[in-house]
């Protein structure tokens, strides 16, 4: 029998992320978009489904390219948990909260931009939109949007809920570090 | 009697009830595939079509078509979901990537069984049976379809990473003597038991390099030769990981991460070489790998060594 190692432990923490980033921002969707909660736990495991593929999309694209002793620390932290060389050790304090601030700002962008993809590609096929005359228009459609409250509520409800859903991780995280 | 009970309900459960039937296009595979073992597998590679490809080939696409028949008229669910497209996507994926004798694209096979999953499941509501060929129009359906994809695309990243894994483990080959309890990402299938072949190849060379400076000397060069080897440690390494290039077909690998190690003692002269671990590692001291050899003299006054194959002790 082959001695393999396996990702079975990231695996399983990911699913674990995921469900409870699901639930809590399927909350706060529904409590600030008034969404239904089947419609709004739908949205929620559409957007942290897409975040996570895209998460990994970029990690496996990116791995390969950086220089060798920053794929040295990957493999430190992914096998050991620990980092390989004491310079980095320092490095990663700073480089750690930037990280961090980069990856939520990261997933609050990747958010927005496929929740309103998924409001057009989801949406019931309108009755005919009434046709204006180019002259009586001053702002563009994108424009309108932008500026309508309805944008502006989804886009703090989506922040809120990637920012509560960032913290129940985090908190599961130093948990499992005290138990583990 | 136990044993007869069982065959006839097995019978009844698998003979063809009607000619449109799963049952019937299992039989149909199994007919195909006897019929193959009749024929002859071709000698030569190049021909492209012979009777016994074609059979073995009919005998995939029946048994695809009766697992996906099967599982559509008794879905094995899970939390309400089918799980049939998944069973017979496996089959697919056996079917387009590894073939008979020989493991041909493993990797392959794996990481694409998710979509390939994905689009059995989402088949059929792509097809109708009097439009064709539309891209469906209902939220519903919309929803579940790209909840479909998405959940497959994890599966598949995962998939990805495990392979991503080895090919790291096959860099790296002195990682795979480290024991993983502390990472928060993998596992080992069996946890205590590392792979050590990285560090016994090092030892090996090194047990070469001192063999070849040792026997058939006089003690007088043998003792200058290790005098040497203590001060100027280097001059070993250089050595050992100069050979294990060679003998790895000038693939350096890890190379560069191992350290090697010379003990000498008691009695003359007692040689403790170890081979130590000096990369990402889960301990600040690497682990290393040991071996004990006698050098001494033999009846023509000339060198001769003899090393403790089976006493290798890996220390932490």
């Amino acid at each position: 029998m082959a001695n393999l190692v396996l990702p079975l432990r990231v695996v399983a923490l990911q699913l674990l992320f995921l469900l409870v980033a699901t639930a809590i921002e399927a909350y706060v969707l529904q409590r600030r978009l008034g969404m239904t909660p089947k419609g709004s736990a739908q949205y929620s495991l559409v957007l942290n489904l897409f975040t996570t593929v895209a998460g990994w999309m970029l990690f496996f694209t990116i791995q390969p390219l950086l220089p060798p002793s920053w794929q040295l620390e990957i493999f430190s932290f992914i096998f050991f948990s620990r980092f390989f060389e004491p310079e980095f050790i320092d490095a990663m304090r700073t480089l750690g909260i930037i990280l961090g601030f980069v990856v939520f700002m990261g997933t609050f962008f990747l958010k927005s931009v496929f929740f309103s993809m998924m409001l057009n590609l989801w949406a019931s096929p309108n009755p005919a939109v009434p046709q204006y005359d180019t002259s009586q228009i001053q702002l563009n459609r994108m424009q309108r949007y932008r500026q309508s409250w309805t944008a502006r509520i989804r886009s703090s409800a989506l922040l809120m809920g990637t920012a509560a859903s960032f913290a129940a991780i985090l908190v599961m995280i130093l948990v499992l570090q005290q138990a583990g | 009697m136990m044993v007869q009970q069982f065959f006839k309900s097995f019978w009844e459960h698998t003979r063809p009830r009607s000619f449109y039937s799963w049952q019937s296009a299992l039989g149909l595979s199994l007919l195909a595939w006897l019929l193959s073992l009749l024929t002859q597998r071709p000698d030569t590679v190049g021909v492209p079509w012979s009777v016994h490809s074609i059979l073995t080939n009919f005998g995939w696409v029946f048994l695809i078509i009766a697992m996906g028949w099967f599982t559509t008229i008794n879905p094995p669910k899970f939390l309400g979901l089918s799980l049939g497209p998944w069973l017979t996507g496996i089959l697919v994926c056996l079917f387009l990537f590894i073939r008979g004798e020989g493991i041909v694209w493993t990797r392959a096979a794996l990481v694409s069984w998710p979509l390939v999953s994905m689009a059995i499941a989402a088949f059929p509501e792509f097809f109708k049976v009097d439009s064709g060929f539309e891209v469906p129009r209902k939220v519903p359906i919309r929803q579940w379809l790209t909840t479909l994809l998405l959940a497959n695309l994890v599966l598949t990243c995962w998939l990805f990473l495990g392979f991503r894994i080895q090919d790291w483990l096959a860099e790296y080959p002195g990682l795979k003597g480290e024991l993983f309890d502390r990472s928060a990402f993998v596992i080992r299938s069996q946890p205590s038991q590392p792979d050590y072949s990285r560090g016994v190849e090092i030892l090996n060379q090194m047990v070469q390099q001192v063999r070849d400076n040792t026997e058939g000397r006089t003690m007088d060069e043998i003792e200058r030769w290790l005098f040497e080897m203590q001060r100027n440690p280097k001059l070993l390494r250089d050595a050992v990981m100069a050979r294990l290039t060679e003998v790895n077909q000038g693939r350096r690998l890890d190379q560069s991460f191992w350290q090697v190690e010379m003990g000498i003692g008691e009695p003359e002269y007692q040689l403790t070489l170890g081979a130590r671990w000096q990369g990402p590692r889960s301990m600040q001291q690497g682990y290393v790998v040991q071996q004990v050899c006698q050098v001494g003299l033999a009846t023509n006054n000339r060198g001769a060594m003899t090393c403790d194959q089976r006493n290798l002790k890996v220390l932490r």
